[in-house]
């Protein structure tokens, strides 16, 4: 192998580039955001609503969660519009598939933190008389957030990485852009090295960040 | 489920009366009808063998569990069961536990509070009291348990005997008519233990209703005006200390208590 490495012609696509790096950061940050509003708002239904919401609602969840976001993104691009008629951009498919695909994985992580807090605390609480939600805002959810905060890191660094699929509907995040620069070059080594270093330099100070908190949080 | 003040002429009455109480969970029977009455200012206590439904009993009065059947009347509130028990609400059920103290085995703080936050959370949240008048409120009860100087630690902080004063502080803040307390020393350390038998003995002294589920008798003997022996799920024997204690009637009785002695129970706990 004396494959010459050669990564100077990069620099003329930095503009294409750095938009790539800016699509992906801003669907990471935008559908991580959406993602847990919607997820909360599930945890929620699921917790103090009756069957008839917390039926659906897991139904969703599990839809989500057991399916792969690769058949996501194409079902919500491809076929969603020959069931509903209506024609859905790749940006609109590519943002909801990763908001569903987040809030479902999100809902479980807050059931989950809500579960982790012992039923005396609400048996204490319920014993002075608070009543349901009051219970959920003043004393389930301040300690379970505590709790959930290392998953919900979690899930955040894997959804950046996810974002990398949307690519497969031509949205111009930076697999995508790496896979014009390679068209245009024929040097695909180079470009996906560059492309993989990039994707690490904008998650590995996010997981320091995580690891330090959870030594914050274990004080 | 009907929830309607009873008529007046409750200066004679029983402050809390229990009639056929009856409580399931699943298919295991826990309290098959239980009558029991409380005098006002009086301390009662529950015993009996473990699994026997005195702490699903004292968890009805509180409705922290909604019985089965039966009624409950505490003062002027009084709850039937025997109909739907679906109807009871949330609010409804909320409002009543707000009037009724309850102390746990486990303490049951509030681990993110400090111990005056702990302690005037209900004054707070379910009164609405202004946050001034509530510390006020919150420093008197901290003072009547001796935890005063502790009132800006957390629980995590704290000692066992010193965490179940403040959870018996938080019961007081509301006012409640009635305090029941859950085998409120089985957690603790031994040493630890005479630091809370001695707030609840004042408390008694002060006149507080009390109803407390305990595995020690000494106490019990010491405090109570009236002894309730309960074995699955009835009521087998009830009377004053003397009475149950020393010349209890019920064969099932005499060898549960006989049990006790045999130990050589020494420690006095609740």
């Amino acid at each position: 192998m004396n494959y010459e490495w050669n990564f100077g012609f990069l620099w003329e696509y930095r503009s294409l580039i750095l938009t790539g790096i800016l699509t992906t950061v801003g669907f990471a940050v935008g559908t991580t955001i959406l993602g847990l509003l919607v997820g909360v708002v599930i945890g929620l239904g699921r917790l103090i609503g009756g069957p008839w919401l917390r039926l659906p609602l897991t139904g969703f969840v599990e839809l989500f969660r057991c399916t792969p976001l690769l058949v996501q993104l194409v079902w919500l691009y491809y076929a969603l519009p020959v069931i509903s008629g209506v024609q859905v951009s790749a940006f609109l498919a590519a943002t909801l598939a990763l908001t569903f695909y987040a809030s479902s994985f999100f809902a479980e992580i807050f059931r989950g933190g809500v579960a982790s807090i012992d039923a005396g605390q609400w048996d204490g609480a319920r014993a002075i008389g608070m009543r349901r939600l009051q219970i959920l805002q003043r004393v389930i959810l301040p300690q379970a957030f505590r709790n959930m905060l290392p998953a919900i890191m979690n899930q955040s660094v894997m959804q950046l990485k996810n974002t990398s699929l949307v690519s497969t509907v031509a949205v111009a995040d930076l697999l995508y852009q790496g896979s014009i620069i390679t068209s245009a070059t024929y040097r695909p080594l180079e470009v996906y090295t560059l492309v993989a270093v990039l994707y690490f330099l904008v998650l590995f100070p996010l997981t320091r960040l995580s690891s330090q908190l959870e030594k914050w949080l274990a004080r | 489920m009907n929830v309607e003040p009873t008529p007046g002429a409750a200066a004679d009455r029983p402050m809390i009366e229990v009639r056929d109480l009856r409580k399931s969970f699943g298919t295991n029977v826990v309290l098959r009808g239980v009558s029991v009455e409380v005098q006002r200012g009086s301390v009662t206590s529950l015993i009996g063998p473990s699994g026997s439904g005195k702490s699903t009993l004292l968890r009805c009065c509180n409705l922290l569990e909604i019985p089965d059947g039966g009624q409950i009347r505490l003062g002027d509130k009084f709850f039937d069961f025997s109909a739907s028990k679906k109807s009871l609400s949330d609010r409804q059920a909320a409002a009543y536990r707000a009037e009724t103290g309850m102390v746990f085995q486990h303490f049951n703080l509030f681990p993110h509070m400090s111990v005056l936050q702990n302690v005037i959370e209900g004054l707070v949240t379910v009164r609405r009291m202004p946050a001034k008048q509530a510390r006020e409120i919150g420093f008197e009860q901290l003072n009547k348990v001796g935890m005063m100087d502790k009132q800006g630690d957390y629980p995590g902080q704290l000692s066992g005997g010193q965490k179940q004063r403040v959870a018996i502080a938080r019961a007081l803040a509301m006012s409640p008519e009635v305090l029941l307390l859950d085998e409120v020393t089985s957690a603790l350390d031994p040493e630890l233990v005479d630091e809370v038998l001695a707030v609840i003995r004042q408390l008694a002294a002060d006149g507080m209703t009390m109803i407390l589920v305990t595995h020690e008798m000494a106490f019990a003997h010491m405090v109570c005006d009236k002894v309730i022996f309960i074995a699955d799920g009835v009521v087998v024997e009830s009377g004053g200390p003397a009475d149950v204690f020393e010349n209890a009637k019920h064969e099932r009785t005499r060898q549960f208590l006989a049990r006790y002695n045999r130990a050589g129970h020494a420690e006095v706990r609740v």
